[in-house]
Protein backbone atom coordinates (compact mmCIF):
# COMPACT_ATOMS: atom_id res chain seq x y z
CA UNK A 1 0.00 0.00 0.00
CA UNK A 2 2.82 2.34 0.93
CA UNK A 3 4.58 1.53 -2.33
CA UNK A 4 1.37 2.32 -4.19
CA UNK A 5 1.05 5.65 -2.35
CA UNK A 6 4.66 6.66 -3.05
CA UNK A 7 4.28 5.63 -6.66
CA UNK A 8 1.08 7.64 -6.97
CA UNK A 9 2.65 10.75 -5.48
CA UNK A 10 5.59 10.51 -7.85
CA UNK A 11 3.21 10.08 -10.76
CA UNK A 12 1.21 13.05 -9.47
CA UNK A 13 4.30 15.22 -9.34
CA UNK A 14 5.13 14.14 -12.87
CA UNK A 15 1.66 15.21 -13.97
CA UNK A 16 2.00 18.52 -12.17
CA UNK A 17 5.37 19.13 -13.79
CA UNK A 18 3.94 18.44 -17.21
CA UNK A 19 0.89 20.59 -16.47
CA UNK A 20 3.13 23.46 -15.37
CA UNK A 21 4.96 23.32 -18.64
CA UNK A 22 1.73 23.45 -20.60
CA UNK A 23 0.21 26.23 -18.53
CA UNK A 24 3.01 28.64 -19.34
CA UNK A 25 3.65 28.25 -23.04
CA UNK A 26 6.99 29.59 -24.12
CA UNK A 27 8.38 29.79 -20.63
CA UNK A 28 11.38 29.55 -20.49
CA UNK A 29 12.35 28.18 -23.84
CA UNK A 30 16.03 28.82 -23.90
CA UNK A 31 16.16 29.68 -27.58
CA UNK A 32 17.41 27.49 -30.39
CA UNK A 33 20.89 27.12 -29.01
CA UNK A 34 19.69 26.76 -25.46
CA UNK A 35 17.15 24.19 -26.56
CA UNK A 36 19.75 22.01 -28.18
CA UNK A 37 21.97 22.48 -25.15
CA UNK A 38 19.13 21.30 -22.97
CA UNK A 39 18.51 18.31 -25.19
CA UNK A 40 22.14 17.32 -25.14
CA UNK A 41 23.04 18.11 -21.58
CA UNK A 42 19.62 18.00 -19.91
CA UNK A 43 20.32 21.40 -18.37
CA UNK A 44 17.75 23.17 -16.28
CA UNK A 45 16.15 26.29 -17.74
CA UNK A 46 18.09 29.44 -17.06
CA UNK A 47 16.75 32.13 -14.77
CA UNK A 48 17.68 35.74 -14.15
CA UNK A 49 19.51 35.45 -10.86
CA UNK A 50 20.70 38.39 -8.78
CA UNK A 51 24.46 38.47 -8.56
CA UNK A 52 24.99 42.00 -7.28
CA UNK A 53 22.92 44.80 -5.74
CA UNK A 54 24.29 48.31 -5.44
CA UNK A 55 22.31 50.69 -3.26
CA UNK A 56 22.34 54.42 -3.90
CA UNK A 57 21.35 55.89 -0.52
CA UNK A 58 21.12 59.46 -1.78
CA UNK A 59 18.21 58.73 -4.14
CA UNK A 60 14.78 57.81 -2.79
CA UNK A 61 12.50 56.40 -5.44
CA UNK A 62 9.19 54.54 -5.69
CA UNK A 63 8.34 54.79 -9.37
CA UNK A 64 10.42 54.24 -12.48
CA UNK A 65 9.56 55.80 -15.79
CA UNK A 66 11.47 55.09 -19.03
CA UNK A 67 13.81 55.88 -20.68
CA UNK A 68 16.25 53.48 -19.06
CA UNK A 69 19.70 54.04 -20.49
CA UNK A 70 23.27 52.97 -19.87
CA UNK A 71 26.46 53.51 -21.83
CA UNK A 72 29.29 51.22 -22.89
CA UNK A 73 31.14 51.84 -19.61
CA UNK A 74 28.14 50.64 -17.61
CA UNK A 75 27.15 54.12 -16.43
CA UNK A 76 23.43 54.42 -15.76
CA UNK A 77 21.37 57.49 -16.63
CA UNK A 78 18.40 58.35 -14.42
CA UNK A 79 15.69 60.78 -15.41
CA UNK A 80 12.85 60.48 -12.99
CA UNK A 81 11.11 63.82 -13.16
CA UNK A 82 9.86 64.87 -16.56
CA UNK A 83 8.79 68.27 -15.23
CA UNK A 84 12.34 69.07 -14.17
CA UNK A 85 14.04 67.18 -16.96
CA UNK A 86 17.57 66.80 -15.63
CA UNK A 87 19.38 63.51 -16.12
CA UNK A 88 21.85 62.19 -13.56
CA UNK A 89 24.63 59.81 -14.50
CA UNK A 90 25.76 57.15 -12.01
CA UNK A 91 28.68 54.77 -12.34
CA UNK A 92 28.16 51.09 -11.67
CA UNK A 93 29.13 51.61 -8.02
CA UNK A 94 26.19 53.98 -7.59
CA UNK A 95 28.33 57.10 -7.40
CA UNK A 96 26.73 60.18 -8.94
CA UNK A 97 28.56 61.64 -11.90
CA UNK A 98 27.66 64.19 -14.54
CA UNK A 99 24.36 66.05 -14.42
CA UNK A 100 22.69 66.94 -17.71
CA UNK A 101 20.38 69.92 -17.29
CA UNK A 102 18.52 71.67 -20.07
CA UNK A 103 17.08 74.51 -17.98
CA UNK A 104 20.32 76.40 -17.22
CA UNK A 105 21.25 76.22 -20.90
CA UNK A 106 18.26 77.94 -22.42
CA UNK A 107 16.16 80.99 -21.78
CA UNK A 108 13.06 79.08 -22.87
CA UNK A 109 10.48 77.88 -20.39
CA UNK A 110 10.51 74.08 -20.47
CA UNK A 111 7.32 72.07 -20.36
CA UNK A 112 8.69 68.55 -20.51
CA UNK A 113 11.75 66.35 -20.86
CA UNK A 114 11.41 63.29 -23.06
CA UNK A 115 13.39 60.33 -24.28
CA UNK A 116 17.17 60.38 -24.25
CA UNK A 117 19.91 58.48 -26.07
CA UNK A 118 23.63 57.93 -25.83
CA UNK A 119 25.44 59.03 -28.96
CA UNK A 120 29.00 58.93 -30.30
CA UNK A 121 31.64 59.61 -27.66
CA UNK A 122 29.06 58.84 -24.93
CA UNK A 123 27.48 62.23 -25.55
CA UNK A 124 23.91 62.47 -24.31
CA UNK A 125 20.95 63.60 -26.40
CA UNK A 126 17.61 64.47 -24.84
CA UNK A 127 14.23 65.38 -26.30
CA UNK A 128 13.21 68.69 -24.75
CA UNK A 129 9.86 70.43 -25.12
CA UNK A 130 9.85 74.17 -24.46
CA UNK A 131 6.59 76.07 -24.37
CA UNK A 132 6.52 76.62 -28.09
CA UNK A 133 5.46 74.69 -31.17
CA UNK A 134 8.94 73.39 -31.93
CA UNK A 135 10.57 70.48 -30.19
CA UNK A 136 14.28 70.21 -29.57
CA UNK A 137 17.06 67.74 -28.96
CA UNK A 138 19.55 69.03 -26.42
CA UNK A 139 23.04 67.60 -26.85
CA UNK A 140 25.58 67.36 -24.03
CA UNK A 141 29.12 66.11 -23.76
CA UNK A 142 29.67 63.08 -21.56
CA UNK A 143 30.73 65.31 -18.65
CA UNK A 144 27.40 67.15 -18.71
CA UNK A 145 28.66 70.19 -20.59
CA UNK A 146 25.97 71.59 -22.86
CA UNK A 147 26.78 71.31 -26.59
CA UNK A 148 23.78 72.50 -28.57
CA UNK A 149 20.01 72.80 -28.84
CA UNK A 150 18.87 71.13 -32.06
CA UNK A 151 15.56 72.51 -33.28
CA UNK A 152 13.42 69.86 -35.00
CA UNK A 153 11.98 71.91 -37.77
CA UNK A 154 8.86 70.30 -39.17
CA UNK A 155 6.00 72.16 -40.75
CA UNK A 156 3.20 70.18 -39.21
CA UNK A 157 1.83 69.37 -35.79
CA UNK A 158 3.65 66.42 -34.31
CA UNK A 159 5.33 65.15 -31.18
CA UNK A 160 8.59 63.26 -30.90
CA UNK A 161 8.69 60.27 -28.56
CA UNK A 162 11.73 58.10 -29.11
CA UNK A 163 15.22 58.92 -30.18
CA UNK A 164 18.51 57.35 -31.25
CA UNK A 165 21.75 58.79 -32.56
CA UNK A 166 23.72 57.24 -35.42
CA UNK A 167 27.55 57.23 -35.28
CA UNK A 168 27.42 60.01 -37.88
CA UNK A 169 25.48 62.24 -35.48
CA UNK A 170 22.26 61.98 -37.48
CA UNK A 171 19.14 61.37 -35.44
CA UNK A 172 16.39 58.80 -35.83
CA UNK A 173 13.19 59.99 -34.19
CA UNK A 174 9.82 58.29 -33.92
CA UNK A 175 6.62 59.98 -32.87
CA UNK A 176 3.15 61.06 -33.97
CA UNK A 177 1.76 63.34 -36.58
CA UNK A 178 -1.60 64.72 -35.49
CA UNK A 179 -4.65 64.60 -37.68
CA UNK A 180 -6.53 67.79 -38.53
CA UNK A 181 -9.32 66.32 -36.47
CA UNK A 182 -8.03 66.21 -32.88
CA UNK A 183 -10.36 63.32 -32.13
CA UNK A 184 -8.97 61.18 -34.95
CA UNK A 185 -6.21 58.64 -34.50
CA UNK A 186 -2.69 59.99 -34.80
CA UNK A 187 -0.32 59.00 -37.61
CA UNK A 188 2.97 57.27 -36.85
CA UNK A 189 5.92 59.40 -37.93
CA UNK A 190 9.53 58.30 -38.26
CA UNK A 191 12.30 60.46 -39.64
CA UNK A 192 16.04 60.81 -40.06
CA UNK A 193 17.21 64.26 -39.00
CA UNK A 194 20.53 65.94 -39.71
CA UNK A 195 22.66 67.09 -36.80
CA UNK A 196 21.20 70.58 -37.33
CA UNK A 197 17.63 69.28 -36.91
CA UNK A 198 16.51 69.44 -40.52
CA UNK A 199 14.49 66.47 -41.75
CA UNK A 200 16.54 64.41 -44.20
CA UNK A 201 14.08 61.63 -44.84
CA UNK A 202 10.69 60.51 -43.63
CA UNK A 203 10.45 56.73 -43.26
CA UNK A 204 7.31 54.78 -43.87
CA UNK A 205 7.39 51.59 -41.84
CA UNK A 206 5.60 48.43 -42.91
CA UNK A 207 3.18 48.31 -40.02
CA UNK A 208 2.43 52.04 -39.69
CA UNK A 209 -0.95 51.85 -41.39
CA UNK A 210 -1.93 48.71 -39.51
CA UNK A 211 -1.02 50.24 -36.16
CA UNK A 212 -2.89 53.41 -37.03
CA UNK A 213 -5.96 51.42 -38.10
CA UNK A 214 -5.80 49.40 -34.90
CA UNK A 215 -5.80 52.57 -32.81
CA UNK A 216 -8.57 54.10 -34.92
CA UNK A 217 -10.75 51.04 -34.38
CA UNK A 218 -10.12 51.04 -30.64
CA UNK A 219 -8.10 47.84 -30.70
CA UNK A 220 -6.81 47.50 -27.15
CA UNK A 221 -3.45 46.23 -28.41
CA UNK A 222 -2.72 49.69 -29.80
CA UNK A 223 -4.94 52.16 -28.01
CA UNK A 224 -6.82 52.90 -24.86
CA UNK A 225 -10.61 52.71 -24.88
CA UNK A 226 -10.67 56.11 -23.22
CA UNK A 227 -8.11 57.75 -25.52
CA UNK A 228 -8.48 56.11 -28.93
CA UNK A 229 -6.54 58.79 -30.77
CA UNK A 230 -3.28 58.04 -28.97
CA UNK A 231 -1.37 55.00 -30.12
CA UNK A 232 0.35 53.02 -27.39
CA UNK A 233 2.30 50.90 -29.87
CA UNK A 234 3.95 54.08 -31.17
CA UNK A 235 4.04 56.08 -27.92
CA UNK A 236 6.18 53.48 -26.21
CA UNK A 237 8.47 52.75 -29.15
CA UNK A 238 12.14 52.40 -28.28
CA UNK A 239 15.24 52.77 -30.40
CA UNK A 240 18.84 51.68 -29.99
CA UNK A 241 21.87 51.55 -32.26
CA UNK A 242 23.71 48.25 -32.77
CA UNK A 243 27.27 47.41 -33.74
CA UNK A 244 26.30 47.19 -37.44
CA UNK A 245 25.61 50.95 -37.42
CA UNK A 246 21.88 50.50 -37.92
CA UNK A 247 19.21 51.75 -35.55
CA UNK A 248 16.69 49.25 -34.23
CA UNK A 249 13.23 50.67 -33.61
CA UNK A 250 10.89 48.52 -31.53
CA UNK A 251 7.14 49.04 -31.57
CA UNK A 252 5.30 48.31 -28.33
CA UNK A 253 3.55 45.22 -29.65
CA UNK A 254 3.39 41.51 -28.99
CA UNK A 255 5.26 40.05 -30.80
CA UNK A 256 7.59 43.03 -30.59
CA UNK A 257 8.15 44.35 -34.09
CA UNK A 258 11.66 45.73 -34.58
CA UNK A 259 12.84 47.55 -37.70
CA UNK A 260 16.52 47.75 -38.58
CA UNK A 261 16.98 51.19 -40.14
CA UNK A 262 20.18 52.30 -41.84
CA UNK A 263 21.61 55.81 -41.39
CA UNK A 264 20.33 56.51 -44.90
CA UNK A 265 16.79 55.70 -43.84
CA UNK A 266 16.44 52.30 -45.48
CA UNK A 267 14.57 49.59 -43.59
CA UNK A 268 17.04 46.74 -43.98
CA UNK A 269 15.22 44.18 -41.84
CA UNK A 270 12.04 43.61 -39.92
CA UNK A 271 12.36 41.44 -36.81
CA UNK A 272 9.65 39.88 -34.69
CA UNK A 273 10.51 38.93 -31.15
CA UNK A 274 7.82 36.67 -29.79
CA UNK A 275 7.51 35.94 -26.06
CA UNK A 276 5.37 32.93 -26.92
CA UNK A 277 2.47 34.11 -24.78
CA UNK A 278 -0.13 36.67 -25.82
CA UNK A 279 -0.64 37.90 -22.25
CA UNK A 280 2.83 39.44 -22.15
CA UNK A 281 3.65 42.93 -23.33
CA UNK A 282 7.04 44.36 -24.20
CA UNK A 283 8.74 46.30 -21.47
CA UNK A 284 12.17 47.51 -22.43
CA UNK A 285 14.63 46.79 -25.24
CA UNK A 286 18.38 47.08 -24.77
CA UNK A 287 21.08 46.46 -27.36
CA UNK A 288 24.63 45.26 -26.85
CA UNK A 289 26.79 45.14 -29.98
CA UNK A 290 25.03 42.54 -32.16
CA UNK A 291 22.51 41.32 -29.64
CA UNK A 292 19.05 42.64 -28.76
CA UNK A 293 17.43 41.85 -25.42
CA UNK A 294 13.71 42.48 -24.98
CA UNK A 295 12.04 42.20 -21.59
CA UNK A 296 8.39 41.12 -21.73
CA UNK A 297 6.06 41.53 -18.76
CA UNK A 298 2.80 39.76 -17.98
CA UNK A 299 0.29 42.41 -16.99
CA UNK A 300 -1.46 40.59 -14.17
CA UNK A 301 1.22 38.47 -12.59
CA UNK A 302 4.21 40.71 -13.51
CA UNK A 303 6.05 37.60 -14.54
CA UNK A 304 8.89 38.43 -16.87
CA UNK A 305 10.53 36.85 -19.88
CA UNK A 306 13.84 38.10 -21.27
CA UNK A 307 14.35 37.22 -24.92
CA UNK A 308 17.68 37.67 -26.63
CA UNK A 309 17.99 37.65 -30.41
CA UNK A 310 20.76 38.54 -32.82
CA UNK A 311 20.46 41.26 -35.44
CA UNK A 312 19.22 38.70 -38.00
CA UNK A 313 16.33 37.72 -35.72
CA UNK A 314 17.82 34.40 -34.68
CA UNK A 315 16.76 33.51 -31.18
CA UNK A 316 19.70 33.22 -28.82
CA UNK A 317 18.10 32.64 -25.45
CA UNK A 318 15.03 33.05 -23.28
CA UNK A 319 15.22 33.59 -19.55
CA UNK A 320 12.70 34.06 -16.78
CA UNK A 321 12.87 35.00 -13.13
CA UNK A 322 14.17 32.62 -10.52
CA UNK A 323 11.20 31.03 -8.77
CA UNK A 324 10.37 28.47 -6.17
CA UNK A 325 6.87 27.04 -5.85
CA UNK A 326 5.66 29.56 -8.41
CA UNK A 327 6.91 32.56 -6.46
CA UNK A 328 9.81 34.77 -7.35
CA UNK A 329 12.71 34.23 -5.02
CA UNK A 330 15.46 36.64 -4.14
CA UNK A 331 13.31 39.71 -4.75
CA UNK A 332 11.17 40.40 -7.78
CA UNK A 333 12.84 42.32 -10.57
CA UNK A 334 11.32 45.59 -11.70
CA UNK A 335 10.45 46.30 -15.29
CA UNK A 336 13.15 48.96 -15.29
CA UNK A 337 15.57 46.97 -17.43
CA UNK A 338 18.42 49.40 -17.93
CA UNK A 339 21.57 47.72 -19.15
CA UNK A 340 22.57 44.62 -21.11
CA UNK A 341 26.08 43.29 -21.67
CA UNK A 342 27.65 40.04 -22.85
CA UNK A 343 30.76 38.11 -21.80
CA UNK A 344 29.43 37.47 -19.26
CA UNK A 345 25.71 37.88 -20.00
CA UNK A 346 24.34 40.45 -17.58
CA UNK A 347 21.14 42.41 -17.26
CA UNK A 348 20.92 45.39 -14.91
CA UNK A 349 17.60 46.55 -13.49
CA UNK A 350 16.70 49.60 -11.45
CA UNK A 351 15.10 48.77 -8.15
CA UNK A 352 14.57 50.00 -4.62
CA UNK A 353 14.99 48.61 -1.15
CA UNK A 354 12.36 48.70 1.60
CA UNK A 355 13.41 52.23 2.46
CA UNK A 356 12.91 53.18 -1.19
CA UNK A 357 16.60 53.74 -1.77
CA UNK A 358 17.57 53.37 -5.40
CA UNK A 359 19.28 50.11 -6.32
CA UNK A 360 21.11 48.78 -9.36
CA UNK A 361 20.34 45.08 -9.49
CA UNK A 362 22.65 43.00 -11.67
CA UNK A 363 21.39 39.61 -12.80
CA UNK A 364 22.91 36.74 -14.71
CA UNK A 365 21.21 33.76 -16.30
CA UNK A 366 21.89 30.69 -14.18
CA UNK B 1 -5.99 0.12 -10.11
CA UNK B 2 -9.13 1.70 -8.66
CA UNK B 3 -7.44 2.96 -5.44
CA UNK B 4 -4.74 4.48 -7.61
CA UNK B 5 -7.34 6.50 -9.53
CA UNK B 6 -9.04 7.61 -6.30
CA UNK B 7 -5.78 8.79 -4.77
CA UNK B 8 -4.73 10.51 -7.98
CA UNK B 9 -8.10 12.24 -8.24
CA UNK B 10 -7.88 13.38 -4.60
CA UNK B 11 -4.38 14.63 -5.26
CA UNK B 12 -5.48 16.68 -8.26
CA UNK B 13 -8.51 18.05 -6.38
CA UNK B 14 -6.30 19.12 -3.48
CA UNK B 15 -3.94 20.77 -5.93
CA UNK B 16 -6.79 22.71 -7.55
CA UNK B 17 -8.13 23.85 -4.17
CA UNK B 18 -4.69 24.84 -2.99
CA UNK B 19 -4.00 26.77 -6.20
CA UNK B 20 -7.34 28.59 -6.00
CA UNK B 21 -6.69 29.63 -2.41
CA UNK B 22 -3.24 30.88 -3.28
CA UNK B 23 -4.58 32.97 -6.14
CA UNK B 24 -7.38 34.44 -4.06
CA UNK B 25 -5.08 35.39 -1.22
CA UNK B 26 -2.98 37.40 -3.65
CA UNK B 27 -5.77 39.74 -4.85
CA UNK B 28 -5.49 42.60 -2.44
CA UNK B 29 -5.89 46.08 -3.82
CA UNK B 30 -5.24 49.68 -2.93
CA UNK B 31 -5.23 52.97 -4.78
CA UNK B 32 -2.30 54.82 -6.27
CA UNK B 33 -2.83 58.52 -6.71
CA UNK B 34 -0.36 60.41 -8.85
CA UNK B 35 0.44 64.09 -8.87
CA UNK B 36 -2.56 66.04 -10.00
CA UNK B 37 -2.91 67.15 -13.59
CA UNK B 38 -4.31 70.38 -14.94
CA UNK B 39 -7.45 70.28 -17.00
CA UNK B 40 -8.99 73.05 -19.02
CA UNK B 41 -12.29 73.62 -20.70
CA UNK B 42 -14.72 76.05 -22.17
CA UNK B 43 -15.13 79.58 -20.81
CA UNK B 44 -11.64 79.61 -19.37
CA UNK B 45 -12.25 76.73 -17.01
CA UNK B 46 -9.03 75.68 -15.32
CA UNK B 47 -8.92 72.89 -12.79
CA UNK B 48 -6.92 69.92 -11.63
CA UNK B 49 -7.60 66.28 -11.02
CA UNK B 50 -5.63 63.43 -9.49
CA UNK B 51 -5.36 60.28 -11.65
CA UNK B 52 -6.10 57.23 -9.53
CA UNK B 53 -5.15 53.68 -10.43
CA UNK B 54 -5.51 50.23 -8.97
CA UNK B 55 -2.45 49.28 -7.02
CA UNK B 56 -1.32 46.85 -4.39
CA UNK B 57 -3.06 47.29 -1.06
CA UNK B 58 -5.02 45.75 1.72
CA UNK B 59 -8.56 45.39 0.38
CA UNK B 60 -9.44 41.95 -0.91
CA UNK B 61 -11.64 41.93 -3.96
CA UNK B 62 -11.50 43.21 -7.50
CA UNK B 63 -10.31 46.52 -8.84
CA UNK B 64 -11.23 48.22 -12.09
CA UNK B 65 -9.08 51.09 -13.32
CA UNK B 66 -12.19 52.50 -15.02
CA UNK B 67 -14.68 51.56 -12.33
CA UNK B 68 -15.48 55.11 -11.34
CA UNK B 69 -15.19 58.54 -12.84
CA UNK B 70 -14.64 62.12 -11.95
CA UNK B 71 -15.33 65.31 -13.85
CA UNK B 72 -13.02 68.23 -14.43
CA UNK B 73 -13.98 71.25 -16.54
CA UNK B 74 -16.88 69.33 -18.04
CA UNK B 75 -14.84 66.31 -19.10
CA UNK B 76 -15.21 62.92 -17.46
CA UNK B 77 -12.14 60.98 -16.44
CA UNK B 78 -12.03 57.39 -15.32
CA UNK B 79 -10.65 56.57 -11.89
CA UNK B 80 -10.12 53.26 -10.17
CA UNK B 81 -12.71 51.57 -8.01
CA UNK B 82 -12.22 48.63 -5.65
CA UNK B 83 -15.08 46.23 -5.06
CA UNK B 84 -14.35 44.42 -1.78
CA UNK B 85 -15.25 40.76 -1.40
CA UNK B 86 -15.06 40.75 2.38
CA UNK B 87 -11.94 38.61 2.67
CA UNK B 88 -8.94 39.81 4.60
CA UNK B 89 -5.43 40.44 3.38
CA UNK B 90 -2.86 38.73 5.50
CA UNK B 91 0.25 40.75 4.68
CA UNK B 92 1.88 42.20 7.79
CA UNK B 93 1.39 45.71 6.51
CA UNK B 94 -2.34 45.10 6.19
CA UNK B 95 -3.13 43.76 9.62
CA UNK B 96 -3.05 46.96 11.62
CA UNK B 97 -3.82 49.72 9.15
CA UNK B 98 -6.84 51.48 7.81
CA UNK B 99 -7.22 49.11 4.88
CA UNK B 100 -6.09 51.54 2.20
CA UNK B 101 -2.64 52.93 1.75
CA UNK B 102 -1.18 55.16 -0.88
CA UNK B 103 2.31 54.71 -2.15
CA UNK B 104 2.57 57.90 -4.13
CA UNK B 105 0.42 60.63 -2.66
CA UNK B 106 0.04 63.85 -4.59
CA UNK B 107 1.97 66.85 -3.35
CA UNK B 108 -0.26 69.83 -3.04
CA UNK B 109 2.29 72.60 -2.99
CA UNK B 110 3.92 71.27 -6.15
CA UNK B 111 0.56 71.19 -7.88
CA UNK B 112 -0.19 74.75 -6.86
CA UNK B 113 3.19 75.74 -8.18
CA UNK B 114 2.46 74.07 -11.52
CA UNK B 115 -0.90 75.76 -11.79
CA UNK B 116 0.75 79.09 -11.17
CA UNK B 117 3.40 78.33 -13.78
CA UNK B 118 0.76 77.49 -16.32
CA UNK B 119 -0.97 80.77 -15.74
CA UNK B 120 2.34 82.50 -16.29
CA UNK B 121 2.53 81.14 -19.80
CA UNK B 122 3.72 77.57 -19.86
CA UNK B 123 2.41 74.15 -19.05
CA UNK B 124 4.70 71.76 -17.18
CA UNK B 125 4.08 68.16 -18.16
CA UNK B 126 2.38 68.98 -21.44
CA UNK B 127 3.83 69.12 -24.94
CA UNK B 128 2.63 72.22 -26.73
CA UNK B 129 1.27 71.49 -30.21
CA UNK B 130 -0.36 74.82 -30.99
CA UNK B 131 -1.48 77.94 -29.19
CA UNK B 132 -4.56 76.17 -27.94
CA UNK B 133 -3.66 72.50 -28.03
CA UNK B 134 -1.29 70.44 -25.90
CA UNK B 135 -0.47 66.78 -25.50
CA UNK B 136 -0.09 64.95 -22.22
CA UNK B 137 2.41 62.20 -23.11
CA UNK B 138 1.71 58.55 -22.43
CA UNK B 139 3.89 56.94 -19.80
CA UNK B 140 4.85 53.49 -18.64
CA UNK B 141 5.24 53.60 -14.89
CA UNK B 142 6.77 50.89 -12.74
CA UNK B 143 5.47 51.36 -9.21
CA UNK B 144 7.25 49.99 -6.16
CA UNK B 145 5.02 48.13 -3.73
CA UNK B 146 6.31 48.11 -0.19
CA UNK B 147 3.71 45.57 0.84
CA UNK B 148 4.81 42.74 -1.40
CA UNK B 149 8.30 44.01 -2.20
CA UNK B 150 7.40 43.90 -5.83
CA UNK B 151 6.50 46.17 -8.70
CA UNK B 152 3.58 46.69 -11.00
CA UNK B 153 3.31 48.27 -14.41
CA UNK B 154 0.87 51.10 -15.01
CA UNK B 155 0.13 52.21 -18.54
CA UNK B 156 -0.82 55.86 -18.41
CA UNK B 157 -2.31 56.88 -21.71
CA UNK B 158 -1.52 60.18 -23.32
CA UNK B 159 -4.22 62.59 -24.40
CA UNK B 160 -4.81 65.81 -26.22
CA UNK B 161 -5.93 68.85 -24.30
CA UNK B 162 -7.57 71.74 -26.10
CA UNK B 163 -8.31 75.14 -24.68
CA UNK B 164 -10.59 76.40 -27.41
CA UNK B 165 -10.85 76.35 -31.19
CA UNK B 166 -7.94 75.16 -33.28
Amino acid sequence: MLRHLVGTLLFGFLLVSLASGQATPGLPQGGNKAKSAQANNKQENLHLTRVQTVTVPSVLISTFVPPFRCDSDGNIYLQNDRLSPAIQKFNSKGEAGALFQPAPNTDKKLDYGGNCAIGPGEDLYELVYPHEMYQYVFAYKSDGTFKSAIKLNLGFRWSAHSLAVFPSGQLLISGFEYDKDPAAATWPFTGIFAADGSLLKEIKLEDDDTLRDMAASGDSRASSPTVPNVNRAVSFSQIGVAADGNAYLMRWTNPAIIYAISPGGEVVRRLKVDPGDASYGPGTMQIFQNRIAVLFIERNTYNKIMKVVDLEDHEIATYDELKASGKVTGGMLTGAFTCYTENPTRFVFLGADDAQKLQFVTTEPR
Amino acid sequence: MRPLRVILTLFVVLLVVFSARSAKAGVCWGYDTFDSEDCTGAHGCFGSRAPTYCSFGCISGTCNNQGNSTECCGTSHYIAQITPDGDSCDAEECTGGSGVFRTHASVSHVNSEHSAERRQGYSPGLIMLSANMSYKPARLIYVFNRCSHSFKLIVEDGRLLTTGGL
